[in-house]
């Protein structure tokens, strides 16, 4: 390289480069500084000076040179391009200042013909320029293609390699659901090759039905409806078995957003479904001890009745273990539940021999259907071997979760169970589930209510009448709306003078199929559900209103209104509420009504009928017991509580009657006396002629009832008894 | 669920059942493209060079704005270097056309490492081949709004020292995230990644000026896969929040530090970029 200058000096051919920088300079970006561009063009910039100097280029260079062959001015064109001056207005710029320049440069000017050496030189820089940058261009296009090609290279790599590899299943099949291609995931979650899948209908490998439903989702995909969906379904496996399956399904497009293919992704979830299954069947067992529960059992048992022999008889067994709710308070639930594993574990045992289905299906109940065999033992003996089983004692911990047999017992409490249990024998194909289940239930309350560790076989005229009893229970409030129920009155005498003292109100119930109920059947029947309280108060409040009417007798005063109170009755908080209420509204003096309280409710620590009685009296209602005489309990409340009066029970004064010269007799008219010691009246019900009023009065009783002297009659018979 | 759904979802397929990737479409323009077209490169397809010129009509200058943004890059990236910066994240680094930042910086120190990312998968394969051989600097194909993916990626974690200082360069890439994304707690993300004495370098599209030629530009490039959102200088100067802006702050590219004075001349175009440069205190 020449320089006409020493380093650093502005010659004019540095002028001249540097004017060169700043016309291209802001023509393109070039990738470096303004000081790297100039010394850039400087260099450039020489090597045309020195070929002009020579004049050795300046002839003929572009008509007898070789095309690519360089020469100074060509190479500052492709020198201009390497500094990457390619923008619309980097090679006009060069021309302009090169083309003034250049002339006028000391070394140049004034030699002959320079002005055309100039202009061919920047033809030539021209030349080398477009060449340079068509060169560049072309490898810049080949760069990107290459980088494209790769790319795409590598998504189709990447693609088969998730294609093939891929352990979701992938299916590629055309609009008409004809399969094009299948992956091995595919065709192994199917148990078919790659090959056999091959244009084969996708849908018909979906199990019948949930094809059809399929092939409207695939439609709206293929119509762009929907863009993909996901659903679970059943396939099915060349073998036969059901493949179930994640599938998802979108639409493939070509370059133009035309759909042209389905694709089907299935992922096997078969495992999953089946766990899905066990799952379900866990809201089907009861946690604790594993046994199904109620809903399974009841599932079970008419699954069970379905497939048997209508001819095989079945056992069903429903238990009931006594007292349970003890452990539980008593232990706390901890121990509660071991004991129920316990009870499972043994009922297993029992029933090991047979074929037998064990459930739970209460907290502490349990039940067992038994498909009988020639070797199944009778009722008595099952029972007898599941109290058996279940009085060996258990020890457990209350802080050890494993239940032991005879552990060491300084620790742990020793628990034996008993159970109730009710037990239906009968033809499978001669009853439905419900009604089987519903006969051990009835059977096993039936057994309770004898007490504990009693069993029971169904019954079935006992099942009748309690049946007809519930339902007779059951229309119970109905009637008293409907006025089904009605008031007889029955007069109590005096036994000393045989005056009217007072008059005893009774219900009766008019029931439409089975006649008239009298007043202790229709108590009886009230008193098992919570109805007794509004027919009782109903009764009270009626007699009231009635006993208004009532002139005074022979007596002196209008009779005292009698009324015996059932149990619930007695107990009722309401009671002084209810009776409060009825007096007021009628405006019957309290000491014209007596309410007789059941000598039970009192001997019953719990419930209110105590204070019931005391407030009674407080209110100047005359008070008494009544079911008197069969216990021993009845003198402590004639001693402690304001009594004014007592009722022989009524099944006493029957039996007593017939045998005056008794033992029982005797221990009575004691009795009779002591309680006139008390200063309380002795009332007995139910005499049925004049002898025996005459025995009762010298045995002791002051008042009675009966049909001796009247039987329950209308409101009017009273008014009209008591006006003579 | 398999993410492999995801992934096939994105497929396209052709008569010959070959699949393309979605974004490796060359009949879909691309920004980075674009920018090499206007940059005067040749990577580039018909469909870039078709909207570029769109762009350059919609927005007079547009030439000048692109190489006026490559040369803030340039002198960011050097101003880096002389603050002993020697490592550099460049996100949004497109094609790898001129004046790349490994060249610049690895010009300045062999030692110099550099990781580009683009979300263009052409764009970063061309980067790749460019770089082969190169192995203080490789490109990796991840998303801008994904901080994580960019700052675990094992390229990312085996070239950069995040224990060091780093020049994390958002060149021009910016306005490519919507207000919808966060910004402000993206550029948190990475800030929070990056060691004391790390600097910040970025340039952003404002319509400040010339709304209605921007409004015109912003139109055009919706028609790509990578529509854009300028921001105000206000907006834009909060982006570098925790960052203590060097001077002369947020001002448009060719203003940065010029290192000519014919950069100075008055044109409006130059103030369509604004630029600044950060440091993490």
């Amino acid at each position: 390289m020449t320089t006409a200058a020493p380093e650093g000096m502005l010659t004019p051919r540095r002028v001249l480069a540097a004017r060169w920088a700043t016309a291209v300079w802001t023509t393109a970006y070039l990738p470096m500084s303004r000081e790297e561009v100039e010394a850039h063009l400087v260099e450039l910039l020489d090597g045309i000076v020195d070929e002009l100097a020579a004049g050795d280029a300046a002839d003929g260079a572009t008509d007898g040179a070789i095309e690519g062959a360089t020469d100074g001015a060509t190479s500052a064109g492709a020198g201009l391009i390497a500094a990457h001056a390619t923008g619309q207005l980097s090679l006009p710029r060069t021309a302009e200042v090169l083309g003034a320049g250049l002339p006028r440069l000391p070394e140049l000017a004034g030699r002959p013909g320079i002005a055309d050496a100039v202009i061919s030189a920047l033809g030539r820089l021209a030349g080398g320029y477009a060449d340079a940058l068509r060169r560049r261009t072309f490898e810049q296009q080949e760069d990107v293609k290459q980088a494209l090609e790769r790319v795409l290279r590598l998504s189709e790599v990447r693609f088969r390699e998730v294609f093939t590899a891929s352990a979701v299943g992938i299916a590629i099949s055309d609009l008409d659901g004809t399969m094009v291609r299948a992956n091995r995931a595919f065709a192994e979650i199917l148990g078919y090759s790659e090959a056999d899948l091959v244009r084969r209908d996708l849908l018909a490998l979906f199990v019948r039905g949930a094809g059809d439903q399929l092939r409207v989702a695939y439609q709206d995909v293929v119509n762009g409806k929907i863009d993909r969906f996901r659903l679970q379904r059943p396939m099915l496996r060349k073998d036969g078995d059901e493949a179930w399956v994640i599938l998802a399904v979108s639409a493939l497009r070509d370059e133009h957003g035309a759909i042209t293919h389905q694709l089907t992704m299935v992922e096997d979830i078969t495992d999953l479904h089946l766990l899905q299954e066990r799952l379900n069947s866990q809201a089907l067992h009861d946690v604790l001890t594993g046994l199904p529960n109620r809903q399974s059992f009841a599932l079970r048992v008419e699954s069970t009745l379905g497939q048997l022999d209508p001819a095989t008889v079945v056992t069903l067994l429903q238990l009931d273990l006594d007292g349970f709710s003890v452990i539980n308070d008593g232990f706390g639930h901890e121990v509660g539940d071991r004991l129920l594993q316990l009870v499972a574990q043994r009922l297993q045992l029992v029933f090991a021999e047979e074929h037998a289905l064990i459930a739970r299906i209460a907290s502490d109940e349990f039940a067992v259907l038994v498909e009988n065999s020639p070797a199944t033992p009778d009722v008595a003996t099952l029972a007898a071997r599941i109290n058996q089983e279940l009085s060996e004692p258990a020890y457990l911990s209350p802080h050890e979760s494993a239940p032991r047999f005879r552990g060491d017992p300084d620790d742990e409490i020793g628990l034996a169970l008993t159970a109730s249990i009710g037990v239906v024998q009968r033809l499978a194909g001669a009853i439905a589930h419900t009604e089987l289940l519903r006969q051990a239930d009835a059977t096993l309350r039936r057994a309770k209510s004898n007490g504990h560790r009693q069993w029971a076989l169904f019954d079935a005229p006992q099942d009748a009448r309690d049946r007809e009893r519930y339902a007779t229970v059951a229309g119970m409030p109905g009637a008293l709306e409907n006025g089904q129920f009605r008031l007889e009155y029955q007069p109590l005498v005096r036994l000393a003078d045989r005056q009217v003292v007072g008059v005893e109100a009774l219900i009766c119930w008019d029931h439409p199929e089975h006649g008239t109920l009298g007043h202790d059947q229709v108590i009886d029947l009230a008193g098992h559900t919570g109805v007794v309280l509004p027919i009782g108060a109903w009764l009270l409040g009626t007699a009231c209103a009635e006993a208004m009417r009532w002139p005074a007798g022979q007596a002196g005063a209008p009779p005292v209104l009698s009324i015996n109170l059932a149990t619930a009755q007695a107990n009722d908080p309401d009671l002084i509420a209810t009776v409060n209420g009825v007096l007021g509204s009628v405006g019957l003096p309290p000491d014209r009504l007596q309410l007789g309280l059941p000598v039970r409710a009192l001997l019953c620590e719990e419930g209110d009928a105590e204070d019931n009685l005391q407030v009674l009296a407080d209110m100047g209602v005359r008070t008494s017991i009544h079911g008197f005489g069969g216990g021993h309990g009845g003198l402590v409340f004639l001693e402690d509580l304001p009594v004014r009066g007592v009722r022989i029970a009524g099944w006493l004064a029957q039996r007593l009657a017939q045998r005056p010269d008794s033992v029982s007799a005797r221990a009575l008219t004691d009795l009779m006396s002591l309680v006139h010691t008390f200063e309380v009246t002795v009332t007995v019900a139910g005499l049925v002629s004049e002898s025996c009023a005459d025995w009762w009065h010298k045995a002791g009783a002051d008042v009675a009832c009966g049909d001796w002297f009247a039987p329950p009659g209308p409101p009017e018979a009273i008014t009209e008894l008591l006006g003579h | 669920m398999s993410p492999l759904f995801a992934t096939c979802a994105g497929f396209l397929v052709t008569e010959s059942l070959t699949w393309v990737p979605d974004g490796v479409d060359q009949d879909r323009p691309s920004s980075a493209r674009i920018y090499d077209y206007l940059l005067g490169g040749g990577h580039n397809f018909a469909a870039d060079r078709q909207i570029a010129e769109k762009f350059a009509t919609a927005l007079p200058g547009s030439r000048d704005i692109a190489r006026l943004n490559r040369a803030f890059l340039r002198r960011a990236v050097l101003f880096m270097i002389s603050a002993g910066v020697r490592q550099f994240l460049d996100i949004g680094s497109g094609i790898p056309t001129v004046g790349n930042v490994h060249e610049i910086a690895q010009k300045a120190d062999p030692e110099s490492r550099v990781v580009y990312v683009d979300i263009e998968p052409v764009a970063v394969a061309h980067s790749r081949l460019i770089l082969e051989g190169n192995g203080r600097a490789t490109a990796i194909q991840a998303d801008l709004n994904d901080p994580e993916g960019i700052l675990t990626h094992p390229d990312t974690v085996r070239l950069l020292d995040f224990a060091q200082p780093l020049g994390l360069l958002m060149v021009g890439v910016f306005h490519f995230v919507p207000e919808d994304n966060d910004p402000s707690k993206l550029l948190l993300g990475y800030r929070n990644a990056l060691a004391p004495g790390s600097y910040l370098a970025m340039s952003h599209f404002t319509a400040d000026t010339r709304a209605a030629e921007m409004a015109a530009m912003v139109e055009v490039m919706k028609r790509t896969k990578d529509p854009i959102y300028p921001r105000t200088r206000e907006r834009f100067t909060q982006l570098f929040d925790g960052f203590e802006l060097l001077e002369p702050r947020v001002v448009s590219t060719a203003l940065w530090r010029p290192d000519s004075p014919d950069d100075l001349a008055d044109r409006p175009e130059r103030d369509q970029i604004l630029a600044g440069v950060g440091r993490k205190p």
